[in-house]
């Protein structure tokens, strides 16, 4: 009878708990990244989802729900109309401080790295009001796929050197970026060793002279790289070791977020399929 | 030819018309805030933005007047010194801080554009040798301008995730203005529209010719000195807070010179009232033509502008051919 | 005996990187009409302007004893109203609100013109016969009704020394004739006027020329005296006699 009773008790005070927690928690979310959408919808979260970016669109649930803009151009109203409990934003203080003035609760999760993109996994479980195991978690499951991505780059192309284009007008991911922390991750070694910054410009002549053993073009606008003059010079041309992706894929790669395994295991496809000793 | 003040009346009222379908128009069209479920929040996302988005207009339409007094020459904007490049310098350096110290923010973007401006007003003058008039001020303003929209380049090329955000500074943006946006223009505003009133009979004097407003007793040196001080705090401080907002202070003093006495008395109040109507319906169209989403108002202010400058060219070339 | 107004002492003026007025001592007495004289190039303008306290110099100007720097800006203005000799940026401008402007210097401390203000400014236009186009600007009026617009200007402005240079350049015969009329009625009380003139005719209606070459003053004299206008016509290369013809002076080349 009284263990019967405490047991109760026991249970009530748990579920009291938790109801208490679910309480504390937002319940109506505004994501404005890509990579933050997705996060929030790994763990879980995504019928709390109210509003996100107009380039938010995996998984295809959200491309159902309202738009409220993107960097530079956000229809604040859009997202005021939302009432949202928790704003997950990007850098960008005018924003920040609109909101605070406002009185929105906002939270910056923006990360440039792979270290961060790690960080962002648990900040957004806490913001959510998740245990921050949960995030580790997740980060955890996508760093295993990272590792069997790493041990599927062919033979051959273990350490080899890639150069990977971000911009057509020549910014390459550098070492210090969250594209160049990927590929090193997999194993391969920048042909930038500029660390800072983390996007530099770098002159055409160089990348002939470097000679990667692997060219990666991340925009849809670039030019095809046996069109460019001179660009026949670099053997990678010639052997066809060229990447150039589908702007589906493009979103895959570029976002520092849970499909960046996906990412990698893309980008080691590629590898397998022009790569050939 | 109806009387001035009817015309300062008209020029108020589309102000005022233009503020208050601010409040009432939305992301959705026709939506009056107290309808919205979301009505505090859109009250206090509303009222500052179109009374602020006045406000500017008001600034940079008083601030385009005096340009045009001060360097004789009606194709003179407030833009001439260089102020509104370096408040563009400024907001990016803030920016860039942020990247750093994180977007908390302690300091306010704005507040590095106002003190981005006002450097580059003390770098103009130091260029011209403290010659506040004519070509020497004209040439100094274009090089800081030059040289300050280099540097921001610069900011931008090796950050360029600064990019986006800055754009839409760079165009001029009514979206991000709150009250005290609105408090600190109100001020400025008053203040320099006072000070330009009290020297109206004197600037009326100076575009006479700095010899002979010599010989009616005003002070010239003083007084040019002052409608450069009085140009740049209406254009750091509109700037600072919408960006760079194209031809509102040029097209301003323009659209009342035709039904407005020559004195700057009423031209001052004129262009100001009209700079603010000119903005007013600029936020409003820029919220409404694509509505959810919006353009920066500093595109519909281009196009008006652009769209009038050439419809004034025609016009003189017809007189010319005439 | 007549005091003395203006006093120059060792007075030079550069213009750019021109020496324009080379060390120029001069003396111009209250309630007498003094026209400078000269070829163009003398400096008349720059004399002119110096004297107004437009021109900034090395040496001393004074303006009944005391330096231009001691007059506060008011004070100058409603002693002493000028009128230059290129007038183009007037154009846009009401008559009745350029010749307001003749009493800045008499206005309040808002810039409010006062009854007495506005009741000089309407005698003024009535005086040059500026009534029927008080409201119209000064650009579509002809040059002689511009011109009379501005000396409007000048007389609303109640100033007891006017300077004016070349004031009928542009205005045809009848009109100096109506001019010359002006100046001789304005200086009979204790009235100052200081003119540039190159119409000799009319200059020789003055009390006294100052004769200039090449920045130097030549002659200060009558042009009653003989001496005097010798001094001009050798100024002018003896290129022109000055001689009297029934009473009236006439300028002829040589």
């Amino acid at each position: 009878m009284m263990v019967q009773c405490c047991r109760g008790m026991l249970t009530a005070l748990l579920g009291c708990l938790i109801a208490f927690q679910a309480m504390a928690a937002p319940q109506r979310v505004v994501s404005l990244l890509p990579s933050s959408t997705e996060v929030v919808c790994r763990l879980q979260a995504c019928d709390r989802l109210v509003g996100v970016d107009r380039h938010s669109n995996f998984p295809a649930s959200v491309q159902a729900l309202p738009r409220v803009g993107g960097l530079g151009a956000w229809s604040l109203e859009a997202l005021v109309r939302l009432k949202p409990d928790l704003v997950l934003m990007p850098h960008d203080p005018m924003l920040a401080q609109r909101l605070q003035r406002l009185g929105l609760n906002h939270r910056v999760v923006d990360p440039k790295t792979l270290d961060q993109t790690a960080e962002s996994f648990v900040q957004i479980a806490l913001a959510l009001g998740l245990p921050a195991q949960q995030g580790q978690a997740l980060w955890d499951a996508v760093s295993h796929d990272l590792q069997q991505a790493r041990r599927a780059v062919p033979q051959p192309w273990q350490q080899a050197t890639i150069y990977l284009e971000a911009d057509p007008s020549g910014y390459v991911a550098g070492p210090g970026s969250y594209l160049g922390q990927l590929v090193q991750a997999l194993g391969l070694r920048n042909v930038v060793h500029v660390r800072e910054p983390a996007y530099p410009q770098m002159s055409p002549e160089w990348v002939l002279q470097a000679q990667p053993d692997w060219v990666v073009l991340l925009s849809t606008l670039s030019r095809p790289a046996d069109q460019r003059p001179g660009w026949q010079q670099l053997a990678a041309v010639r052997a066809g070791r060229v990447c150039q992706f589908t702007p589906e894929a493009l979103d895959v790669i570029v976002r520092p977020g849970p499909r960046l395994a996906q990412a990698a295991q893309l980008l080691v496809g590629c590898m397998h399929s022009k790569g050939r000793p | 030819m109806h009387p001035p003040a009817l015309w300062l009346a008209v020029w108020a009222g589309a102000g005022a018309l233009a503020v208050a379908l601010g409040l009432m128009l939305g992301a959705t069209g026709w939506e009056p805030w107290w309808q919205s479920p979301a009505a505090p929040l859109l009250w206090d996302l509303r009222w500052p933005r179109s009374l602020g988005a006045w406000l500017a207009g008001a600034a940079l339409g008083v601030s385009g007047c005096v340009a045009q007094t001060l360097f004789r020459n009606p194709l003179a904007d407030p833009y001439l010194l260089g102020s509104a490049t370096g408040a563009g310098l400024g907001v990016g350096v803030m920016w860039w801080l942020s990247l750093w110290w994180g977007s908390t923010l302690v300091w306010s973007p704005a507040l590095g554009g106002f003190v981005g401006a006002w450097l580059a007003l003390a770098l103009v003058i130091t260029l011209a040798r403290g010659q506040v008039h004519g070509t020497p001020l004209i040439l100094a303003g274009l090089i800081v301008s030059v040289l300050l929209g280099a540097t921001l380049s610069l900011l931008l090329r090796t950050h360029p995730q600064l990019m986006p955000a800055l754009q839409g500074f760079l165009l001029g943006q009514t979206v991000y203005l709150d009250h005290q946006a609105c408090l600190q223009m109100a001020m400025v505003l008053a203040v320099g529209v006072t000070w330009a009133w009290w020297w109206g009979p004197q600037l009326d004097a100076l575009s006479l010719g700095d010899d002979l407003a010599h010989s009616l007793g005003v002070n010239v040196p003083r007084v040019r000195r002052d409608q450069v001080l009085l140009m740049s705090a209406l254009t750091a401080i509109a700037v600072a807070h919408v960006g760079l907002v194209a031809f509102v202070g040029w097209v301003a003093p323009h659209l009342v010179r035709p039904v407005l006495p020559q004195a700057s008395r009423w031209r001052l109040l004129g262009a100001g009232l009209a700079g603010g109507a000119v903005l007013a319906v600029a936020d409003l169209v820029a919220r409404v033509v694509v509505a959810p989403q919006e353009w920066p108002v500093g595109i519909i202010t281009a196009w008006v502008g652009g769209g009038w400058m050439l419809a004034l060219m025609r016009r003189g070339q017809r007189k010319g051919q005439a | 005996m007549t005091e003395t107004l203006l006093q120059l002492q060792e007075v030079s003026a550069q213009v750019g990187s021109n020496l324009v007025l080379n060390r120029i001592r001069l003396q111009v007495l209250a309630g007498q009409w003094t026209c400078i004289v000269g070829p163009n190039g003398a400096g008349k303008s720059t004399l002119l302007r110096v004297l107004a306290g437009l021109q900034p110099v090395t040496g001393h100007v004074r303006f009944k004893g005391h330096p231009w720097s001691a007059w506060s800006p008011r004070e100058r203005a409603s002693r002493l109203a000028w009128l230059g000799q290129s007038q183009e940026e007037d154009g846009d401008w009401p008559v009745r609100d350029l010749v307001a402007m003749g009493r800045l210097a008499h206005r309040d401390r808002w810039g409010f013109a006062s009854p007495s203000d506005e009741a000089y400014v309407e005698a003024a236009l009535h005086q040059w016969g500026l009534d029927a186009w008080r409201d119209r600007p000064l650009r579509s009026l002809s040059a002689g009704q511009r011109q009379r617009a501005r000396m409007a200007r000048l007389t609303a402005s109640q100033a007891s020394v006017l300077m004016m240079d070349e004031p009928v350049a542009n205005l045809d015969p009848p009109h100096q004739a109506d001019w010359l009329a002006w100046a001789k009625a304005w200086g009979q009380g204790a009235n100052t006027l200081v003119t540039v003139l190159h119409e000799l005719p009319l200059a020789m209606q003055a009390d006294q020329w100052v004769v200039m070459q090449a920045g130097q003053v030549v002659q200060v004299g009558s042009p009653q005296d003989a001496a005097t206008r010798a001094a001009v016509e050798a100024v002018f290369d003896d290129r022109i006699r000055l001689e009297s013809h029934s009473g009236q002076w006439v300028s002829l080349w040589r």
